[in-house]
């Protein structure tokens, strides 16, 4: 076969069909050979990458059905997951972490089945030993694990903004996750708190009239009103000056919703 | 004898986790800097050499070879600031801070006193200004990694990125008063076929090297840069054998993951070092050179005088869903803090594409930028996105509020129409205008695909029964982008099968986008006007 494909023009081995094609010539494939496993795993895929999840299961089943459930792997828990079915998919991707406790693609997404199970403490534990083992973490990583401890009774907001703060020591100040971090030293009534991490965008974002919007709205909680009012005045200032975009309409129509109310 | 200035010192060496080092590098580095005397020693041979984040008062110099130092400064004969390079996953890396905007430095490697006419950069004007020549001159290459492209052991496109460059070079020396380059977007897909660290030599440094030792080079994952993957071989072409079933084998380009330790150089499982992508180039993810902190070298932004630039990841942070999202939510925060005069985006899938293997209809990456971030692009002003990825050019008309499949197109409610009610071109008359003049408003954006840099598909139909691995019917026929007439060279109905690049010029009231083919003849352009 491998002499077959030297034959081959290099543009055609490089080329990547849409998924509608690739499943019209598996249709084809699997009525000549029904009982081959490794076509209903390929097309399984296929239709759960387009959601179509009844027909990813259904091949996903069968798939099963015909060799060795542990070839399914990583990817069937997977589709699992991304078919809302949480219970299988974390039994699916358990077993498949038996074999491959360090793969984290599948922590992370046994993590986040965990959680959609309802399933807070498997979550947690899965979020961070996938935190610790990932090589490059994303900010995103680390604010789903935040809001989900954060969201958790017995824990609460003060391991969550540790939780936060851990990230932003890895991979830098981050306005999501300092964002973030805000909200919850504000529904922990820390508005000081609060203010002081908004500050810190400062550097970041300070020149901008978002940053100077959302520092006024935490110094009207504040009741600090002319020190917000002065920045709403600077923002109200600068977009007068700027193009108009949409977004920045919006924030024009908030600036004023915000110095009348 | 002037004071040197700035001095980074720390040694780290490469790990099993190189590819997340260069970032932390360069918070050590910074936390390290000494003074120490001036340059007094010898020009070092290095090879690999380049320029990263030129900003307004830095610059990062990157070499491979014995030297420990670089040397820096305005007179050539006189290089004042000395810099110790620290080791990131087989490069030398000095950062050089303190610099003026604006202004030429000229370097040495291995302590030099002297420097040389070919090492020498221009760094960044301040935020928001115009540099002193009143035009910032951008080089973006598409897909140009095609010299280390082999087929049973021979390339398969020799010299063909080298005829581009010097298509470039051409139509900047004849048409361009030979302008210096002030920034080289590349836009994924810039080493064949996995983005090997030997593949990037051949295929980049090696073809370029003049270019990105007095630029600084930027960068977007594509698929090629994610190294190898399964696929089933008999999904693209009849063949003996694959009436037995499936036929998987591991080919460069194909990756689905997310995860960017999953990068595989020969299809053995995963190397365990990531992409060399992200141990080569060292790229903000802090905000260090004016954009918004990602926290994430796979997408970040910069500031160049007026021009901002983002740089998403269309192939591994877009495929995960909670990572697009978050790409996506940190993408509003930097457009938010943006003030500058013109906003460009690059990464390689392309959002609308009817390319000879490439449909924006089809292919989940790009539908995805499509559904997820073209909203994004014109709530917030951005200007001009370019991607890669198809191996043609296609350019769209100026756009808003087209997010689905090619059929649903309108021009009547998708583009910014001409007098006449057609959709407006881009040049002469029809320039386009930052502010619509339609919404008042900077809500619209022009979209290119310009991945023909180091190969141009030809035409190839397909025979009875077979669609895939040939030309498609609809072959460059996407309605939201631009048409072209017969008397263009290599021209379809919406788009050119021709090898090129493209030029991008901001000045403080225009920014004109041209493509430039590999004889330097200019084949397409239009201007946005502010």
């Amino acid at each position: 076969m491998f002499a077959v494909l030297l034959l081959l023009p290099v543009w055609q081995l490089a080329a990547h069909p849409g998924a509608e094609a690739s499943i019209a010539r598996l249709n084809g494939m699997i009525e000549e050979q029904p009982g081959e496993q490794a076509l209903y795993i390929k097309r399984g895929g296929l239709y759960s990458h387009q959601s179509q999840w009844n027909k990813a299961l259904a091949d996903f089943t069968r798939a099963q059905s015909l060799g060795d459930p542990v070839r399914v792997g990583f990817e069937f828990g997977l589709m699992y997951y991304r078919m809302g079915e949480y219970p299988l998919a974390l039994k699916e991707l358990s077993r498949y972490l038996e074999l491959y406790p360090a793969d984290t693609v599948a922590l992370l997404y046994r993590a986040r089945a965990a959680q959609e199970a309802g399933l807070n403490e498997m979550a947690l534990t899965d979020y961070q030993l996938y935190l610790q083992l990932a090589a490059a973490p994303q900010p995103g990583d680390f604010l789903a694990a935040a809001r989900l401890m954060a969201a958790e009774p017995g824990v609460g907001s003060g391991p969550a903004l540790e939780l936060l703060d851990q990230g932003m020591a890895r991979v830098g100040l981050q306005a999501q996750l300092q964002r973030y971090a805000i909200e919850l030293e504000l529904q922990q009534g820390e508005l000081p708190s609060a203010v002081q991490r908004c500050r810190t965008l400062q550097v970041g974002l300070g020149e901008s009239p978002v940053w100077k919007v959302e520092m006024a709205e935490l110094l009207l909680l504040a009741e600090q009103p002319v020190k917000a009012k002065t920045l709403l005045l600077q923002a109200e200032a600068q977009l007068n000056v700027l193009k108009q975009t949409p977004a920045r309409r919006e924030l024009q129509e908030k600036i004023q919703r915000l110095t009348t109310s | 004898m002037n004071t040197p200035r700035t001095v980074c010192s720390s040694r780290t060496t490469a790990s099993l986790l190189a590819f997340s080092v260069s970032a932390v590098l360069l918070s050590a580095c910074s936390s390290t800097e000494q003074r120490v005397s001036s340059c007094t020693g010898e020009e070092q041979a290095s090879s690999r050499l380049f320029l990263q984040q030129v900003t307004d008062n830095s610059a990062i110099i990157k070499w491979r070879g014995d030297a420990e130092v670089a040397c820096a400064g305005t007179d050539m004969n006189h290089l004042d600031i000395r810099v110790s390079a620290v080791d990131t996953a087989g490069h030398k890396l000095a950062h050089v801070t303190g610099l003026e905007p604006d202004t030429v430095y000229y370097y040495s490697i291995g302590g030099a006193l002297a420097g040389m006419e070919t090492q020498q950069f221009r760094t960044a004007p301040r935020k928001g200004e115009v540099p002193a020549d009143g035009n910032t001159h951008i080089w973006l290459l598409g897909d140009s990694g095609t010299a280390t492209e082999k087929f049973r052991g021979k390339y398969t496109h020799p010299g063909e990125a080298v005829e581009v460059k010097q298509g470039f070079l051409k139509y900047n020396l004849e048409q361009a008063g030979n302008e210096g380059v002030d920034m080289l977007l590349l836009l994924g897909d810039n080493a064949y076929l996995e983005g090997t660290d030997a593949e990037w030599q051949g295929a980049f440094f090696d073809i370029y090297p003049n270019v990105i030792r007095s630029t600084a080079t930027w960068t977007t994952i594509g698929n090629h840069e994610m190294g190898m993957a399964a696929l089933d071989i008999c999904l693209l072409a009849e063949l003996p054998g694959c009436d037995k079933g499936p036929v998987v084998m591991p080919f460069g380009g194909v990756s689905e993951s997310s995860d960017p330790a999953s990068y595989d150089s020969d299809g053995k499982g995963p190397d365990g070092g990531g992409p060399p992508y992200l141990d080569i180039f060292s790229l903000p993810s802090k905000g260090e050179a004016g954009g918004v902190a990602s926290g994430t070298e796979q997408y970040y932004a910069f500031d160049h005088g007026n021009v901002h630039v983002v740089s998403l990841d269309s192939q591994l942070s877009n495929r995960d869903p909670a990572q697009r999202m978050a790409m996506r939510d940190w993408l509003v925060d930097d457009l938010s803090h943006n003030t500058q005069d013109w906003t460009i985006v690059i990464f390689h899938h392309p959002p609308y594409s009817k390319g000879e293997n490439h449909d924006s209809n089809l292919e989940q990456p790009e539908i995805d930028m499509r559904q997820t971030f073209a909203p994004v692009f014109e709530d917030y002003g951005v200007d001009v996105v370019y991607s890669g990825h198809a191996h043609s050019y296609e350019r769209s008309w100026y756009l808003h509020g087209h997010h689905g499949l090619s059929e649903t197109f309108d021009a009547s409610q998708h583009a910014e129409l001409n007098a006449a009610g057609e959709p407006s071109l881009g040049q002469g008359e029809e320039v386009y205008r930052q502010l619509s003049p339609s919404s008042g408003s900077d809500d619209k954006a022009v979209y290119t695909v310009a991945g023909s840099a180091g190969k141009a598909d030809d035409e190839n139909p397909c025979p009875e029964g077979r669609a895939l691995g040939c030309t498609p019917k609809d072959w460059l026929m996407h309605p939201a982008h631009r048409t072209f007439d017969a008397s263009t060279p290599g021209s379809r109905p919406h788009g050119l099968a021709r090898k090129g690049s493209v030029v991008l010029d901001a000045t403080a009231t225009t920014l004109t986008s041209r493509f430039v083919d590999e004889h330097g003849v200019v084949l397409d352009h239009f201007t946005i006007t502010r």
